[in-house]
């Protein structure tokens, strides 16, 4: 469905670091959770693109990870591999997006994954940040090797209303 | 469909409890049964509602029980089915009161040691209920029982993530 709204334009996070080239991750841990900071709304925000990115800047590789993100209303401070969330932070989920390993496009240099959404987001706690946290299912463990500076970024795209 | 409105916001109606706590549904060896209907209000339209994003949690308080990742069947109805704990049939005047019906199965629950969540996203106009701004909701569960211990504090949550339609739309 396309709503036609009183919206006021398409905006871009940016890329935020989700995975740091420092932070070792393994399967079915979850990654630090990160603010991502969004513009002042007066009634919400129409998310419209999830976008994710791999990057390696060590002697590691291009990661293509599978697993879930999840966008919480206020910050559920999950530290790096932590195995679960607290029972109060799943109550602070509005959105998740599980991607998998073969929907990546990579080469040498890097790579992408698009994930076209349409959902409405209500405002946050604090008026001006939801919070992300990534639930790694695949087998391969990211910077779990000596000179390994693997980065796992993403940013969103969404509209104000 | 291309819908022109004049919706406005996103509006969360908070986490309502399905099943709480002290529920035991299913218990008596039931297969399948219903929780009680509960009221979810929702507010500001004049004209209906654009229902965007469903959320399901389950989970359980402290030590008491674990997980519970049920399949089964979420019913929402415009007017109070006043339906009652473990209730295995509804009757036929309070099918008529369905609006939307969403079918899952246990493998869609998204879940770790201490909590679960299942995204719905029906997308769906829903017409304003008819009582004033009330909302009804009831889950059935399928063979997973729900404080099927007397220590068990297990419970199942919904909220709602939707847009008032303040003015008429053209379809």
């Amino acid at each position: 469905m396309t709503n036609y709204t009183s919206s006021r334009g398409a905006v871009y996070t940016g890329m935020i670091e989700l995975i740091g080239k420092d932070e070792a991750i393994t399967q079915n841990h979850y990654c630090a959770s990160v603010a991502v900071p969004v513009s002042v709304a007066a009634m919400g925000y129409r998310l419209t693109n999830v976008i994710y990115f791999s990057e390696e800047d060590g002697s590691g590789s291009v990661q293509t990870p599978a697993g879930t993100l999840f966008l919480y209303l206020d910050d559920p401070a999950i530290a790096a591999n932590d195995a679960a969330q607290g029972q109060a932070d799943w109550q602070q989920v509005i959105y998740y997006n599980t991607i998998a390993s073969a929907s990546w496009v990579t080469d040498a240099g890097g790579g992408v994954l698009f994930s076209g959404v349409d959902v409405l987001l209500p405002i946050p706690a604090d008026a001006q940040n939801f919070y992300a946290s990534f639930y790694m299912t695949s087998a391969a463990g990211i910077n779990d090797a000596e000179g390994d500076d693997e980065i796992i970024s993403f940013g969103l795209v969404y509209e104000t209303l | 469909m291309t819908v022109i409105s004049s919706q406005t916001g996103a509006v969360d109606t908070g986490w309502k409890t399905l099943v709480s706590k002290d529920d035991a549904l299913l218990d008596g060896g039931l297969l399948w049964a219903y929780g009680a209907s509960v009221a979810i209000p929702l507010t500001h339209a004049n004209y209906g509602y654009y229902v965007s994003s469903i959320l399901l949690s389950t989970g359980y308080d402290g030590a008491g029980g674990g997980n519970i990742l049920p399949k089964g069947m979420l019913l929402i109805f415009k007017a109070d089915p006043t339906i009652v704990l473990n209730t295995e049939s509804l009757p036929q005047s309070i099918w008529q009161l369905v609006v939307y019906r969403y079918d899952n199965v246990a493998t869609q629950w998204i879940y770790d040691a201490n909590g679960a969540v299942l995204l719905i996203n029906p997308d769906i106009l829903l017409p304003v209920p008819d009582a004033g701004y009330i909302y009804y909701a009831v889950y059935a569960s399928d063979k997973i029982g729900f404080n099927s211990d007397a220590a068990d504090d297990e419970w199942m949550r919904i909220k709602i993530i939707y847009q008032p339609i303040s003015g008429p739309i053209k379809l």
